[in-house]
């Protein structure tokens, strides 16, 4: 039971890269990777905001939830 | 070891029988322990301390634990006291009301336990300042 962030699907649909993702959102690429890598303990709505917006989808392509 | 307890402990204490012997003993034995563990980790607290490393988890583990150490240590030396002045005769003290007596008896033994409260509540606040600091950092 838990959120599993599929931020490096979405990237990878976009052909974008994380480095650049980053530097669009204006968020360090270490807290990117944090959050790509499921580490991350909580998304401000900004930031989730700001990726989809960047990334031209919905906040359920980025964020879903597992039994 | 045993003899060393028996010098340091038991003679300047006067004990008696043999029941109030044993038992002075085997305080006296728990309180090394006690303190020889709350040492042990006094220790490896100051290494950190002079690494720069008491702000981390480990750090406040190591800090609780030398307050967790200093209770039962307090309760074996609070239980010492109270069978004490149970047996002992303060007659010999003419003037000194029972309260003086009580403070004078009890005030070194509560040192451990108000020392050890302290460490637990301080390396409580630290880790629940840790915890928020975690969180903060890994909320993206």
């Amino acid at each position: 039971m838990r959120i599993v962030v599929n931020l490096d699907v979405m990237l990878a649909k976009r052909k974008r890269k994380l480095q650049d993702l980053a530097e669009e959102i204006g968020i360090t690429p270490q807290n990117l990777s944090v959050l790509k890598a499921g580490r991350a303990k909580a998304i401000r709505f900004s930031t989730l905001a700001a990726i989809c917006k960047a990334l031209e989808c919905q906040p359920r392509d980025i964020l879903e939830y597992r039994d | 070891m045993l003899i060393l307890v028996w010098v340091a402990f038991i003679i300047p204490t006067g004990a008696a029988s043999a029941d109030q012997s044993f038992f002075i003993m085997l305080a006296a034995l728990l309180k090394i322990a006690f303190s020889f563990l709350a040492m042990r980790q006094l220790r490896r607290f100051f290494v950190r301390l002079q690494a720069g490393e008491i702000f981390d988890r480990s750090g406040i583990d190591v800090l609780w634990r030398v307050g967790a150490y200093c209770l039962p240590y307090g309760v074996v030396a609070v239980t010492v006291r109270i069978w004490r002045m149970a047996e002992s005769d303060y007659s010999f003290l003419p003037g000194i009301s029972g309260y003086t007596v009580m403070v004078a008896e009890f005030l070194p033994s509560i040192t451990p336990w108000v020392v050890g409260a302290v460490l637990i509540l301080f390396s409580w606040l630290l880790r629940e300042g840790a915890n928020i600091e975690e969180e903060n950092r890994l909320t993206i």
